[in-house]
């Protein structure tokens, strides 16, 4: 791993980062995402009457379900569409470096939206005295929970070329990944599975991080998740036996 | 400079290579011939390690592709088939990507870039977005791309198809600008365009190669023969009954007929031997006239046809 491997991940990372802005996908994303956030939120915040942000990062994980797919559908999908990734997968770097610019460039996009959402902690500051504990757990969880999302996004568009089949997919996918250790799917289980299950949940890592509470166990669990998926990912692209 | 041996590519039963094996030398440049299907493409995406073969191993310059692909791919500029590119993409933007993907520092990329663009004939065209150039221009960026970090190999896949004749005789004339110091592979449907541009060609078909050599000598070995077309004025069978005398030839057929007294003559003459000058003596001594005179020479396109037939 010398200089010149990140060098080359960072190249192609820029490039990948600046086709978002270069396409009207990027706006619509962040578009509706502040929107869809912040409506929801500010809507039972009033009623509410608490200033803090648990309302907003229990939707969190729900309006990425929707959002993360459509930022890794294309990513593999259209590159095997247009030809590009015969250009791509030959020029003098690996299908790793490949693997982790793609994800890297949706991952830092999706921080950078979450950024941009900034405005409501800034408008909970203003309205009174906040608990920042939990709000940045919060934004820890989000990004921790995007990328998990993000890999596995990523591997379904590596498996066809068309795009709606991996956004639809890749829904899906982050859908079960998510509820599998909830508590209303827990229930109809057998008892010997739902310590597992519990474990392999998206959903209940992420609460964890988002009260504030940050468990090496969590860390450990997203990164392995996020490894997993790239690892996948990365052999599906070595087998590039599709015609 | 590339070597290629005993290479096989299955695609679950389908075998699109069969132990194929060809070198190319350095300063060469390769005509890849062969009907479509018949293992071309499959040839280059090996050779630049896009795809792995089933058995059999490529060297570029001395470096096995199956070892360490990186090095080899640095010394390869690659031109797909159907030319993909970035489209939302300018071209700037696009060769810029490329010049850094291919690990030319920042203060080198762009004279690089002025100079390829220049070579190329890109300049009016740089800050379009790729989408809206039109597939002459398109195939040119192609090229852009393939030679930015000035490989010594360059393989191009069907360079030229769908462009209009212009266009190809313009792509072409700039493979062969920048094949003078370079290896060149290209493939191609075009026979003519081997004839122009290639000093060696392979003719593959069904995963094999058919035949192999210098494009004139190609038609040699497929059993090219050489005909004489001669028109001479004349009563027609007196003059087929004197050249069928001759010593040299071998067989005499009659054509056409433009007039009651000229006539067309086709004439194979024996193994190896120029019957022209007898030819016009023994028409001159009978006082009959020659009208036109030509050799016929089989074409590339019955050889391939032949050939892959």
């Amino acid at each position: 791993m010398n200089k010149e491997y990140f060098k080359t991940i960072y190249i192609l990372f820029k490039k990948e980062l600046m086709s978002y802005f270069n396409s009207p996908i990027a706006y619509i994303f962040i578009g509706v995402f502040l929107i869809v956030g912040n409506w929801l939120f500010f809507k039972s915040f009033f009623l509410i009457g608490q200033v803090s942000m648990r309302a907003y990062f229990d939707l969190l994980p729900w309006i990425f379900l929707f959002l993360s797919p459509a930022l890794t559908m294309r990513l593999w999908a259209e590159e095997k569409k247009s030809g590009t990734i015969e250009f791509l997968l030959t020029l003098p770097i690996t299908d790793w470096q490949v693997v982790l610019a793609k994800f890297f460039s949706a991952l830092i996009f999706m921080f950078i939206s979450l950024l941009l959402s900034a405005s409501i902690p800034v408008t909970l500051a203003a309205l009174g005295n906040v608990d920042m504990g939990p709000i940045i757990g919060g934004y820890l969880g989000a990004i921790f929970l995007g990328g998990a999302y993000l890999s596995l996004g990523l591997f379904i568009s590596s498996l066809t070329k068309n795009q709606i089949i991996a956004f639809i997919l890749g829904m899906v996918a982050c859908f079960l990944a998510f509820i599998i250790g909830a508590d209303f799917v827990l229930i109809g289980m057998p008892q010997f599975l739902v310590p597992t299950m519990k474990f392999l949940g998206l959903g209940g890592h992420f609460y964890n991080v988002a009260k504030g509470v940050i468990d090496s166990k969590d860390v450990i669990y997203y990164v392995s998740f996020i490894f997993v998926f790239l690892w996948l990912n990365a052999k599906v692209i070595e087998t590039r036996e599709w015609k | 400079m590339i070597e290629i041996k005993n290479l096989t590519k299955k695609f679950g039963p389908n075998i699109v290579l069969d132990d194929i094996s060809f070198k190319v030398e350095k300063g060469d440049i390769l005509g890849f011939l062969g009907p479509n299907g018949a293992g071309k493409s499959t040839t280059m995406k090996i050779i630049t390690s896009f795809w792995s073969p089933n058995k059999g191993s490529v060297l570029v310059d001395g470096i096995d592709v199956a070892e360490d692909s990186i090095a080899t791919r640095s010394k390869i500029g690659y031109l797909p088939e159907n030319v993909p590119l970035y489209d939302d993409m300018r071209v700037y933007e696009y060769l810029k990507f490329i010049a850094e993907m291919r690990g030319i520092s920042a203060d080198k990329a762009k004279d690089r870039i002025k100079q390829v663009v220049a070579d190329i004939g890109l300049k009016k065209m740089i800050r379009k977005p790729i989408e809206e150039l039109s597939k002459g221009y398109r195939q040119r960026v192609g090229l852009a791309q393939a030679i930015m970090h000035d490989p010594e190999i360059l393989i191009l896949d069907e360079p030229t198809t769908g462009l209009d004749p212009n266009q190809i005789v313009e792509i072409r004339e700039l493979i062969k600008k920048i094949g003078q110091e370079k290896t060149i592979i290209f493939s191609t449907h075009i026979l003519s365009e081997v004839e122009a541009t290639c000093n060696r060609a392979i003719i593959i078909n069904n995963g094999k190669i058919a035949i192999e050599g210098h494009p004139s000598e190609l038609l040699k070995k497929a059993g090219g023969r050489e005909l004489i077309y001669v028109k001479i004025k004349g009563p027609e069978g007196q003059i087929k009954q004197a050249i069928e005398g001759m010593a040299e030839v071998a067989k005499v057929l009659i054509k056409d007929k433009e007039a009651n007294d000229i006539h067309g003559f086709e004439i194979s003459p024996k193994e190896g031997v120029d019957l022209r000058e007898q030819l016009s003596n023994v028409v001159m001594k009978n006082g009959w006239s020659i009208l036109e005179f030509k050799k016929i020479v089989a074409s590339f396109e019955d050889v391939f046809r032949e050939l892959t037939k």
